[in-house]
């Protein structure tokens, strides 16, 4: 195992939206956290690739200050009845915390899905516009 | 106008951070550290840690443990095995089409009273009917009854972990159908049930 402190990175990619969590590993302690809306100021920007490595950066830097050497990274996309594949930001929000010197390990995708749930929204015939 | 100056405490540094240990099944292995101000709140939180970090064997990624911390003694602190699952990813590469999944969930007691619940999968060659799936699922049952009887917490987590149960089932079901893979997909510790000291928690709750 590779020595010095290591953390878990919580990703949470949608459409509209990037968040960062950076945690201990049992996921009650916040080390750092950032999103999307705190690195631009339109708010469609939120969800884009540049907005991602920016708040990764963000966060990571908190992390080091903090003492963190790596982190492994959990990739989640809404999930449930919505999108289940992970959104523009989750590729560039990793690659920026490899790019800011913290140490990834594993990436795993957490997604949560249902074992058949809830209708999803929209009605019986779909989203007309 | 006089505002009065909050004193703003810095609650990180007034954190220290404890080492994770891994039960005893898996050799009290150090993990990676948690961090909190109070070590009462320790406990009770949940660590995951992949197989392969603790045997140092990479093939082993696709095996997620969690551990919840039940003491905690100086900068350590002790865990408990809690639940096994392979990964979402892995699980999936592992379903494919033309094919059969036998899924089965069963609740068993160890032989010192550990209640458990294991979920095994059955993967198949090709695509089986029902009745020999009721039969596969049937020997899934049964082995892993007789492996729990025989075996006490420790000994039998290690075999549904580093697949010695998964292998037996492989063995007895490949009678019945050709298996492409058995894997233990999933198992949870439920309780305890102490076989002498049950008048003990009948007390308790009444």
């Amino acid at each position: 195992m590779a020595k010095g402190k290591w953390g878990v990175a919580h990703i949470y990619a949608s459409l509209n939206n990037t968040i960062i969590t950076i945690t201990d590993l049992t996921g009650a302690e916040t080390i750092a956290r950032c999103s999307g809306g705190m690195v631009v100021k339109a708010s469609r920007n939120e969800g884009s690739p540049y907005a991602a490595m920016q708040l990764a950066l963000t966060a990571a830097e908190k992390a080091k200050e903090k003492g963190l050497v790596g982190v492994d990274v959990k990739v989640r996309a809404p999930g449930g009845n919505k999108s289940r594949s992970p959104g523009p930001g989750s590729q560039a929000a990793i690659r920026a915390l490899a790019r800011a010197g913290l140490r990834v390990g594993r990436i795993e995708d957490v997604t949560p899905t249902p074992h058949d749930g809830c209708m999803p929204k929209g009605g019986g015939r779909g989203r007309r516009i | 106008m006089a505002r009065k100056v909050k004193k703003t405490i810095d609650t990180w540094k007034q954190k220290r951070w404890y080492k994770i240990i891994a039960p005893e099944i898996f050799g009290k292995t150090e993990l990676k550290e948690t961090i909190t101000d109070d070590p009462n709140k320790l406990i009770g939180r949940k660590a995951e840690v992949t197989l392969a970090d603790l045997i140092n064997d990479w093939s082993k990624q696709n095996i997620k443990l969690t551990f919840q911390i039940e003491r905690v003694d100086g900068d350590k602190a002790y865990t408990g095995f809690r639940s096994h699952e392979l990964t979402q990813d892995y699980m999936r590469s592992l379903v494919r089409r033309k094919m059969s999944m036998i899924a089965g969930n069963f609740l068993v007691t160890t032989k010192d009273g550990y209640v458990v619940r294991v979920k095994p999968h059955c993967f198949t060659l090709r695509r089986v009917k029902t009745t020999k799936k009721e039969k596969i699922r049937v020997i899934m049952e049964e082995t892993v009854n007789n492996s729990a009887k025989k075996l006490d917490f420790n000994q039998f987590m290690q075999g549904v972990v580093l697949g010695k149960l998964a292998s037996d089932i492989y063995k007895g079901a490949k009678v019945i159908y050709p298996l492409r893979r058995v894997e233990i997909g999933k198992s949870e510790f439920v309780s305890y049930n102490a076989l002498k000291s049950q008048p003990e928690s009948s007390a308790v709750s009444a």
